[in-house]
């Protein structure tokens, strides 16, 4: 039987052997979740966290790009808006709350016009999930946090 | 600068009103370089008061480290975005606005609708964290109860 078997090997070409195990490698390395496909398609939609600066240090703007791609502008922004999901836990970079909170802080005094966003008192380092309005150039965000889609 | 916005404020049904109906610990925070522009022009614009926390530095500490530095430029520009930071202090969520998939966002006739669907992701994503953060397996008595 010992013979048998070792017979059988030699029959098989050595080339084949390696291929198969390419293919098993390349298969492997293709079964990623589906989220990377996201950000490779679109990393200005997941941030540009990477550090490439995907956005504007590109050589052919988005539009050029939507163009050869032979789909509208808006189109591709459905597309990537579909895309914007929560990234996985164990992907997902650190931020430093402790850090943040020892910022300058601005409390805004009450106005009778105005509802209080400032939660707080409410705070629970265990529980509280954080919504950032990072400043750049706009300040529409901002407002967005008082938009209802109902 | 978009000085007004398009967006018309209700008071009894705003998203931060909703986002806290969903996590009552929820903090909402503006974070900036230019606090005294943001405290002067941006805070009373708003019909939501939100606290605002300064970013120091060069590059602006904050920006860097969520990732949200302008490439290339010298300014040291923020990417305006909406991040959400889960109670494990990870970064889960970037929606960006003017870029990306917010290129379109101050746009005159698909700004609105940008923002709408930018409004129900955001809502959806932090109902999601919360649902991670509770305990599944509880409710094996409420399926039973339901079918039999």
């Amino acid at each position: 039987m010992k013979h048998k078997s070792a017979v059988r090997c030699n029959l098989i070409p050595r080339k084949w052997v390696s291929i198969s195990i390419l293919k098993l490698v390349h298969s492997g390395t293709m079964e990623q979740p589906s989220y990377y496909a996201e950000s490779v398609t679109t990393p200005s939609a997941m941030g540009s966290s990477d550090g490439t600066g995907a956005d504007s240090s590109s050589v052919i703007s988005e539009e050029q790009i939507d163009r050869r791609r032979g789909v509208s502008g808006y189109q591709s922004t459905e597309d990537q808006l579909n895309k914007l999901t929560l990234m996985p836990s164990a992907d997902s970079w650190h931020f430093d709350i402790t850090e943040l909170l020892d910022s300058q802080t601005y409390i805004p005094p009450e106005n009778p016009n105005q509802r209080a966003g400032n939660n707080f008192k409410n705070y629970d380092a265990k529980k509280s999930i954080f919504v950032l309005c990072v400043i750049g150039s706009l300040d529409v965000h901002t407002h967005l946090l008082w938009y209802s889609d109902e | 600068m978009t000085n007004k916005s398009r967006i018309q404020a209700d008071p009894h049904s705003d998203s931060l009103h909703e986002l806290t109906a969903i996590s009552t610990n929820i903090q909402a925070l503006i974070v900036t370089d230019r606090i005294e522009e943001v405290k002067s022009r941006i805070i009373p614009s708003l019909s939501v008061s939100l606290p605002a926390l300064e970013t120091s530095g060069t590059p602006p500490n904050h920006f860097l480290k969520l990732g949200l530095l302008r490439p290339n430029d010298l300014q040291n520009t923020a990417l305006d975005a909406i991040v959400l930071i889960d109670p494990d202090e990870k970064r889960r969520l970037v929606l960006p606005f003017g870029w990306g998939a917010g290129k379109y966002v101050t746009d005159q006739d698909r700004g609105k609708r940008v923002l709408e669907r930018m409004a129900a992701i955001l809502k959806r994503t932090v109902k999601e964290l919360v649902d991670e953060k509770t305990p599944s397996g509880v409710d094996f008595y409420d399926i039973a109860r339901t079918y039999f």
